[in-house]
């Protein structure tokens, strides 16, 4: 019987996964690659809980319009998120974050 | 309501499972960035198959359509327009053992505080609601976050564009 709580350990996991990724990695490109998976961790919860709990038709798509702007909303951060990293390779020729200290003293 | 008590859901849902995971554990640690790329790709279409796993057929094929043709586009220029040396040498930061911690406390957490909660056990049926209904209720009670949704996104498009734009003053 697969239940709600099956897709909550599930989608835990996932963000537990990405949080790793977006604290180890190196490379700014695939900190944000990290970031999405939690964000998609997030939706996967969100559908979840609206799908299988004796809520109304509205409750329902509440939880879908939800994941619709955090979607919408994850689309304009990755744009400006790879905005960004272009704009700081440019100056600098390098993506590593630890070389990006200049708020360091 | 949808029953999905029977034998052929469950071994749908453990195949979902295991590839999200599988593939979102490539993402985190693959050595190679394409890889770690196509990873996302193959996580992204999984959670889609997810979505319409749990009834939610329109949630998926925005899923397909952003995630999987848009986002994964986006990162792939990136990747180009950025120096692939870079990506030479993917070790992990010297705070990968705190990271790996950091997880493993927040992973217990989370799953005590779902196994603790009462809203886990209760529902075994599936919610369907129908496109209609959804596009409705976005444009009727959600109108004004649609709108400002919108904007944020016109707003965002017009950062990226003046952000990468060459600025002769600056660059040399």
């Amino acid at each position: 019987m697969i239940s709600l709580v099956h897709y909550q350990i599930l989608s835990a996991i996932l963000f537990c996964i990405g949080l790793y990724g977006a604290l180890s990695r190196k490379s700014a490109i695939l900190i944000l690659l990290s970031l999405e998976i939690m964000l998609n961790a997030v939706n996967l919860n969100l559908i979840a809980l609206s799908a299988f709990s004796q809520f109304s038709q509205e409750q329902v798509a509440l939880g879908q319009s939800i994941v619709i702007f955090v979607i919408t909303l994850a689309a304009a951060e990755l744009a400006l998120g790879v905005a960004i990293i272009l704009r700081i390779y440019k100056n600098k020729s390098s993506i590593d974050t630890d070389n990006l200290n200049l708020l360091k003293w | 309501m949808i029953e999905n008590s029977n034998l052929a859901s469950i071994i749908i849902f453990y195949l979902l499972a295991i590839t999200i995971i599988v593939s979102a554990i490539g993402v985190a640690v693959s050595k190679n960035v394409m890889l770690a790329c196509l990873s996302l790709l193959a996580t992204l279409l999984g959670i889609a198959g997810a979505f319409i796993f749990l009834a939610a057929d329109f949630m998926a094929l925005v899923q397909i359509l952003i995630y999987g043709g848009t986002v994964v586009t986006v990162i792939v220029f990136a990747i180009i327009l950025t120096n692939l040396k870079d990506f030479s040498n993917l070790k992990s930061t010297k705070q990968a053992p705190f990271a790996v911690a950091a997880c493993i406390v927040a992973l217990a957490c989370l799953i005590t505080g779902i196994l603790n909660s009462p809203i886990s056990e209760t529902a075994l049926k599936l919610n369907y609601i129908s496109l209609t209904f959804l596009g409705r209720y976005l444009f009727t009670d959600w109108a004004i976050p649609f709108e400002l949704a919108s904007l944020v996104l016109l707003i965002a498009l017009i950062g990226t564009v003046l952000m990468v734009k060459a600025n002769k003053e600056t660059d040399k």
